[in-house]
């Protein structure tokens, strides 16, 4: 019979040594299944559901309650994995080589775009911090190249949810910056 | 370093569909099961969640991936 969720913390936070290795064949079989369009090997699913147990025993009080058990680890298995994944594919290629190529030929924009354009260079140079400025730029030059946040994060020495954050408060005052300077929903073409 | 325009276009949309709140990627986790398990059920999303969740999906295809994957994962 299936363990619930109040069996699996109790089994999880106690260590219990039969728990922690059903709960490590069902990271397995979930990862299989959900790294299914990835080129994985069977020694390295062996390795992400190890290292994704104790992910999930380290965050075991994170846990709300809100989704089966074995979905949530799984949720952090998928993650730990992804993270692995990643960071193998961008392993050989240096920041440089990303922030260094040359830029592509730009579309044509509208004009009125390009007035929202020209607004947003100069906002991001005088209403952003030089790390807000250096960062931001960074990220979207190498997410333009296709590097993954957690792998931008790592090269950044910091986290993928700091990243976040700091791109997110970097946004919102170039918004309040361009709305100060009269641009609106019109001129940039979105609601 | 400077921006293409490309990159500016790109930061453009991101900036003016900016949130005060948002979602950042480990909340996303926090609720990935929670969607994952809506999504294989054919279930709608809570109402108070489903715009903070599209919008940090939009934003972040590191976050979309992972919920993919896990949405297949938990497919029969």
């Amino acid at each position: 019979m299936p363990r619930g969720n109040g069996d699996w913390l109790v089994a999880v936070r106690a260590q219990e040594p039969q728990a922690l290795e059903e709960l490590r064949a069902v990271l397995r079989a979930g990862l299989r299944r959900g790294l299914s369009r990835q080129s994985v090997s069977e020694a390295q699913l062996d390795d992400f559901a190890q290292d994704a147990l104790l992910e999930v025993m380290a965050s075991v009080d994170r846990f709300r309650g809100a989704s089966a058990f074995s979905t949530w680890a799984l949720s952090i298995a998928l993650r730990t994995a992804f993270d692995e994944l990643r960071k193998a594919r961008w392993k050989d290629v240096s920041l440089e080589q990303v922030l260094e190529r040359p830029d592509p030929p730009p579309h044509d924009d509208a004009l009125t775009r390009a007035r929202a354009l020209e607004l947003l260079r100069d906002a991001i140079a005088t209403e952003l911090t030089a790390h807000q400025r250096e960062t931001l730029v960074a990220v979207l030059k190498l997410e333009e190249a296709g590097m993954p946040i957690g792998e931008i994060a790592a090269r950044l020495h910091t986290n993928r949810n700091a990243l976040y954050k700091l791109t997110h408060d970097a946004r919102l005052r170039l918004k309040a910056a361009l709305i100060a300077r009269g641009i609106t929903a019109a001129d940039v073409g979105w609601e | 370093m400077a921006l293409t325009t490309d990159e500016l276009r790109g930061l453009l949309e991101a900036t003016w569909k900016s949130r005060e709140r948002e979602l950042t990627c480990d909340e996303l986790l926090d609720v990935m099961a929670e969607l994952a398990e809506a999504r294989a059920a054919g279930v709608a999303l809570p109402a108070e969640l489903k715009p903070f969740v599209e919008h940090h999906l939009a934003l972040c295809p590191s976050c979309a991936e992972e919920l993919e994957a896990l949405v297949a994962a938990l497919a029969p």
